[in-house]
C-alpha cells in the first residue's frame, strides 16, 4: 500500500509539473509577483515564493507600514505580559536576505485587465500574479453612534499599534471602581478567541491596578470561541467583575455615545470609563476595490487560494471566503505557503503538491494559564474542509496550562521568524 | 531495543512526556515503514507546516529546533505523536494527519538540514 501510494504522489508531482511549464514572460523578463499586506499571510507568502524561487520570479511587496505590530498577541500587551517592541516586526530582512522589493505604500486600485497595481504615491506595479493580503477592514454603521471619527474615544484596537496603545492607556486611566466596556464582533471576524482572550488581559492588568472595576461585554452572538475555557477561568481568577451579556440577553441590541462616553444594551444605558468597540469586519477594501468580493469576503479555492473570480490573484488569510479555517494568523501563514508552491508552480514549473493546511490558536487567560484550539484541513472542491481537531479541556492541571503558554511563546518566536526571517 | 532508549532520551530532551500508561510498551515501527525511502520535495512542501512553530533556523524558544536529526528518530517521533503514543495536543494532530509516505519524506527532509 505504501509503494502504491508513494507512485501516486510521484505521478502526480510529474503530472503537474508537465502541466505547467515555465511561464514565458511577454517582456523576455522573470515573472512578476506582487503581494499586498505585510502580515501573517503576504509575509509568509513573499518571503516563500522568494526563498524557493532562488530568484527566478521578482517579488514585491506593498506594505504601508514600516514597522508592523502583529495582532497576535497584542492582548498580552494589553495585559502587561509583552512590550510593545516585543509585537514589532521590520521588513529590513525580507528585503536584504531574500531580494524582496519591500515598497511601503498603499495598493490604491488594481487592473484586473492589465495587471497593474496602482500605488496611493503614484507608482504603478505589473504583476503576472498578485497576492492580496489586506487583512480586514470595519463595516460602515455596524455599531449605531460608531465611525472612524470615535476611534480615538472609543478604540477598536483590531489592527495592532497606535490603537492598542491608546486603549491601554485609557485602561490605565480609568478611575478606581470604573467601568471597561467592550462591543464584540459578529461571526466571522479575525481571530475568534481575541476578543475573549483580551477581556482576560484586560481583567487580568485591572485586578492589579484597579480591583473594583467592572468590565460589561455585549456581544451580538450566543456563544463564542473557548467559551467554556475562557468562562471557567473568568471565574477562576476574575469572580465577578466580568459581566458577558450574549445575544440571547440583548447583547446584539447595542449603540453607543462616543461623546457622553455611554453604552446602551437592550435599552439600557451605562455610562463607561473605557469603550473597546470591535465592529462587524468585511475584506481589506482593496478586494473590494479589485472586484473579486462577493459579499463582505472574497471567495477563493482551496486547491491554491486563487480567488474565484480571478485564477491571477491569490486572496489570503482574514479577506478570503475559504471554508471552515478560522481567520487567524496561523491560517494566513498555511494559506501562505499553499499559495507560495502553487504559484511558484504556475509560473516556474516547479512540483506543486495537494494543499493541506494547518492552524492553532493560543489565548493567555492569566498567568501561566494558557488554552489552545486546532485543526488540520485538506482542499476540496467546494472549500478548505477541516480534517480533525482538538481543543484544551476544563480542569487540566496548572502545569498543563503552563505548557501550553509556553508553548505559545515558542510558536510566536516561530511563526514571526517564518514572516519576517 | 536501542531505539527505545534513544527516544525516551530524545522525548526528555524535547519536552515532551512519553504517555505514563504506555512507558513500559515497546513501540516498534515495521520495517516496511521504517525502510520508506522520503520524497524530499515533498518533504519540503510538508515542512513548511511544521516551521510555523520548527524555526528554519533551528533555534529554540519554547518548541525545539528539529533540523539535522537523524531520520529514524523523526520517523519514530511522528508515529508516536500520530498513535497517542507520546503526549502534545498539537504535534498528535499534526502527525494524526500525515501518511507513512509523508512521515518519511518529512524525516528525509529535516535531516538533510542544518
Amino acid at each position: 500500500m505504501s509503494i502504491n501510494r508513494r507512485s501516486f504522489i510521484q505521478t502526480a508531482a510529474a503530472v503537474t509539473a508537465s502541466l505547467s511549464a515555465p511561464m514565458v514572460m511577454a517582456n523576455g523578463g522573470k515573472p512578476r509577483v506582487v503581494v499586498v499586506g505585510g502580515g501573517a499571510g503576504g509575509a509568509t507568502a513573499a518571503r516563500y515564493i522568494a526563498k524557493d524561487s532562488k530568484g527566478a520570479i521578482d517579488v514585491t511587496l506593498v506594505e504601508p507600514s514600516r514597522t508592523y505590530y502583529t495582532c497576535f498577541f497584542s492582548n498580552l500587551y494589553l495585559g502587561g505580559f509583552r512590550d510593545l517592541g516585543s509585537i514589532a516586526h521590520s521588513y529590513g530582512n525580507l528585503a536584504s536576505e531574500y531580494g524582496i522589493n519591500v515598497v511601503h505604500d498603499w495598493a490604491v486600485d488594481i487592473d484586473r485587465g492589465g495587471k497593474t497595481v496602482s500605488l496611493a504615491g503614484g507608482g504603478t506595479l505589473h504583476y503576472d500574479r498578485l497576492v492580496l493580503s489586506p487583512g480586514i477592514d470595519f463595516v460602515d454603521g455596524a455599531v449605531e453612534g460608531w465611525d472612524l471619527n470615535a476611534q480615538n474615544k472609543m478604540p477598536h484596537a483590531y489592527k495592532a499599534g497606535s490603537q492598542t496603545e491608546l486603549l491601554k492607556a485609557q485602561l490605565a486611566s480609568m478611575p478606581s471602581g470604573g467601568v471597561f466596556a467592550m462591543v464584540a464582533p459578529p461571526n466571522p471576524y479575525r481571530c475568534p478567541p481575541g476578543p475573549y482572550e483580551r477581556v482576560s488581559m484586560i481583567a487580568h492588568m485591572l485586578k492589579k491596578s484597579n480591583p473594583t472595576a467592572k468590565i460589561i461585554v455585549a456581544d451580538p452572538k450566543p456563544k463564542f470561541s473557548k467559551m467554556g475555557l475562557f468562562q471557567e477561568g473568568w471565574a477562576n481568577h476574575y469572580d465577578g467583575m466580568i459581566d458577558w451579556i450574549g445575544s440571547e440577553f440583548g447583547g446584539a441590541n447595542v449603540s453607543v455615545n462616543p461623546g457622553a462616553m455611554t453604552v446602551s444594551i437592550d435599552g439600557e444605558e451605562t455610562k463607561v470609563d473605557a469603550c473597546n468597540v470591535i465592529p462587524a469586519m468585511k475584506a481589506g477594501r482593496i478586494c473590494e476595490m479589485a472586484g473579486i468580493t462577493d459579499g463582505n469576503w472574497a471567495p477563493v479555492s482551496a486547491h491554491d487560494m486563487s480567488s474565484k473570480v480571478d485564477s491571477n490573484i491569490h486572496v489570503l488569510g482574514d479577506a478570503s471566503m475559504q471554508g471552515d479555517m478560522p481567520k487567524s494568523g496561523f491560517s494566513a501563514n498555511s494559506q501562505a505557503k499553499v499559495a507560495a508552491m502553487a504559484i511558484r508552480g504556475a509560473l516556474t514549473g516547479s512540483k506543486v503538491f495537494p494543499a493541506k493546511f494547518s492552524n492553532t490558536c493560543w489565548s493567555l487567560v492569566d498567568t501561566n494559564d494558557g488554552v489552545k484550539v486546532g485543526a488540520t484541513y485538506k482542499a476540496t472542491d467546494e472549500k478548505i474542509a477541516k480534517v480533525d481537531g482538538f481543543i484544551s479541556k476544563t480542569g487540566e492541571t496548572a502545569d498543563v496550562r503552563k505548557a501550553t503558554y509556553e508553548e505559545s511563546l515558542g510558536w510566536y518566536a516561530g511563526i514571526t521568524a517564518d514572516m519576517f526571517g | 531495543m536501542c531505539f527505545r532508549s534513544i527516544l525516551v532520551l530524545s522525548a526528555i530532551f524535547l519536552g515532551t512526556a512519553v504517555n505514563a500508561d504506555q512507558a513500559t510498551e515497546e513501540f516498534i515501527l515495521p520495517s516496511s515503514i521504517l525502510e520508506i525511502e522520503g520524497d524530499l520535495a515533498y518533504g519540503e512542501y510538508l515542512a513548511s507546516d511544521c516551521q510555523t512553530c520548527h524555526r528554519s533556523d533551528n533555534k529554540n524558544e519554547g518548541i525545539p529546533g528539529i533540523n539535522g536529526r537523524e531520520i529514524t528518530e523523526i520517523v519514530y517521533a511522528l508515529h508516536e505523536y500520530k498513535n497517542k503514543y507520546r503526549a502534545n495536543e498539537v504535534m498528535q494532530m499534526m502527525a494524526g494527519g500525515l501518511g507513512d509516505e509523508e512521515i518519511a519524506a518529512l524525516a528525509s527532509y529535516f535531516a538533510s538540514l542544518q
